[in-house]
């Protein structure tokens, strides 16, 4: 019975082939993202903006 | 304490129950006025409900909630206001009279889900109080849609019960309004969902903004957003501000819905502003053809569907109306007055202090990720969930084996993980999917790289994981099953 045990799993669900993912694109994706990221700081600038100017109280 | 039984169906068809009820409600003040007003917010109220549903009424009931503005407002006012509100619990029918009723154990009533929530009705014009009903109470939609849920604890005739339910109250207008209720509303449901947060009394809300607020805080006159961020921060949340200038505005407010993130809403028009509560969705979306897009990713066009951009009606809690209102995005704001242009115009979603990856983010790494993998004819889903919900999926997915289960469970995760789920529409309504991105919720690197926040990828059986060694995506073929089960959701 095994008592302790460490087990590697990801190993044993691999089969023997392997390849390195050639990406030949990857600086228009480190691109890609970094506009995302900028994007995202513009537009939360200016939803901060827009937060602090509209009182809501329907009633 | 006084204590009726009655159903809904004879509560909406005899009026001398309510007129009862809301006499001892108002405690013989003079309010002939005040009661026909408030036996029509209740009638309202349970016109929403089941009619076969039984209904104890108890009396004399302190609500923590009312009893806070009585406190800080109306116990200062020259009118009198009764101290006392007046509680109503709702069961599936089981028995048929106040005596049977105590022949049940409590845990008989808990285990056998005939506890169906509550609704404490305050001495006030605008009566309906704190509610928290379970979605199956509910006349008409309960199969349809899908919320997030927190278990509130709660008692009727000495059974200590719990309901699964979105919190919800009106505003009375003068304590509360739209935007205090939406946060009072959020806080309940944290408080009582996860214990790091606690819920929050209208008293502490209007305290915590004195310093934030020009004038003074009561009456109230609503809050600014910012006003509301400010708020939800100093009770532990990192928050996150969206406007409809954003062009991905729709996407982003989905996507976190698919979250299970609640999010406070704003809807204006011209001459209307408005906070609610958003809360959930109707159903999935059914995938067609239509369904699809032509995506541009770097100038590659992917044929997709957008699983976040396919879903049109929400669930929101508004606190001019009973809970669990369905709204359709595009008109938000149908039924009241004034509003017909009304649109949905920012929202803030409170976020955990460890999600530092934003949707935005989550769903352009996923694209760069689709591009890559050359992934074409699928709808892709993308939502956040805690690692714990995530291996738990993992380990009751009966579509994966052991060595599978095994990978995915070693795989070192933070608290949070953005999933990114694709399958094609075949696979839709089997709720099967051929692939999955796991992202790393704790990256937001400005480096732009998209290496670090992939922490795993399956896709038709193959998997991709970063080597740490040369820090380069590697792809394995394995035995992952081309089709496994997807994820449930967040929402319930």
């Amino acid at each position: 019975m095994e008592q302790f045990r460490s087990i590697d799993s990801y190993d044993r669900i691999c089969t023997d082939e392997h390849e390195v993912l050639r990406i030949d694109r990857i600086d228009a994706y480190a691109d890609y993202i970094r506009q995302a990221i900028r994007d995202s700081e513009k537009y939360s600038e200016d939803a901060c903006k827009h937060a602090s100017v509209i009182q809501f109280t329907y009633y | 304490m006084r204590i009726f039984f009655t159903t809904v169906r004879n509560w909406l068809a005899d009026d001398a129950i309510p007129s009862q009820v809301v006499d001892v409600l108002n405690e013989g003040r003079p309010a002939l006025r005040i009661a026909d007003i408030q036996k029509k917010k209740l009638r309202d109220f349970l016109l929403t409900l089941r009619e076969e549903l039984l209904v104890f009424v108890e009396t004399n009931y302190d609500d923590p909630v009312y009893g806070d503005s009585y406190r800080s407002l109306y116990a200062n006012k020259l009118r009198t206001y009764p101290r006392h509100c007046v509680r109503l619990s709702f069961f599936e029918p089981f028995c048929s009279s106040i005596e049977e009723f105590l022949q049940y154990k409590t845990e008989f009533i808990q285990n056998e889900g005939k506890y169906l929530g509550f609704l404490v009705i305050r001495p006030l014009y605008k009566c309906i109080g704190r509610n928290a009903i379970d979605v199956k109470a509910k006349k008409d939609p309960w199969d349809k849609v899908a919320i997030c849920k927190a278990t509130i604890k709660s008692t009727c005739i000495g059974h200590k019960l719990s309901v699964k339910a979105f919190p919800h109250a009106s505003q009375d207008a003068e304590h509360m309004s739209c935007a205090e209720n939406s946060i009072w509303a959020l806080l309940e449901y944290f408080g009582n969902k996860y214990a790091i947060y606690d819920p929050i009394l209208p008293s502490e809300i209007l305290n915590t903004l004195r310093d934030y607020k020009d004038e003074r805080t009561i009456p109230t006159t609503g809050l600014t957003y910012n006003q509301i961020s400010i708020l939800l921060k100093k009770r532990g949340f990192e928050t996150k501000i969206y406007n409809v200038k954003n062009p991905n505005f729709k996407e982003l407010f989905t996507c976190y819905i698919e979250s299970g993130l609640p999010l406070i809403t704003c809807i204006e028009g011209k001459e209307f502003g408005h906070a609610v509560v958003c809360i959930g969705r109707t159903t999935e979306p059914e995938i067609s053809d239509s369904s699809f897009e032509e995506v541009d990713i770097l100038g590659n066009k992917h044929h997709l569907c957008l699983w976040n951009r396919n879903i049109h009606t929400f669930v929101v809690n508004d606190d001019n109306f009973p809970s669990y209102r369905i709204i359709d995005y595009n008109k938000p704001a149908e039924g009241y007055d004034h509003a017909d242009d009304a649109i949905i115009t920012s929202f803030i979603v409170p976020m955990h202090e460890e999600i530092y990856m934003p949707a935005e983010l989550a769903i352009q790494t996923t694209n760069a990720l689709v591009d890559l993998l050359s992934i074409n004819d699928c709808c892709v889903r993308t939502f956040l969930t805690t690692s714990r919900s995530y291996r738990r999926y993992i380990v009751n997915n009966d579509t994966l084996s052991i060595e599978n289960k095994q990978a995915l469970l070693r795989l070192d995760m933070p608290k949070f993980v953005w999933i990114s789920e694709y399958f094609d529409a075949g696979s839709a309504s089997k709720r099967m999917a051929q692939g999955v991105f796991i992202l790393d919720a704790t990256c937001n690197t400005r480096s732009g790289l998209i290496y670090n926040n992939l922490i795993m990828a399956i896709n038709n059986g193959n998997s991709v994981i970063i080597d740490e060694k040369s820090g380069q995506y590697v792809t394995h073929n394995t035995n992952f099953p081309q089709q496994f089960k997807r994820f449930g959701g967040n929402l319930k």
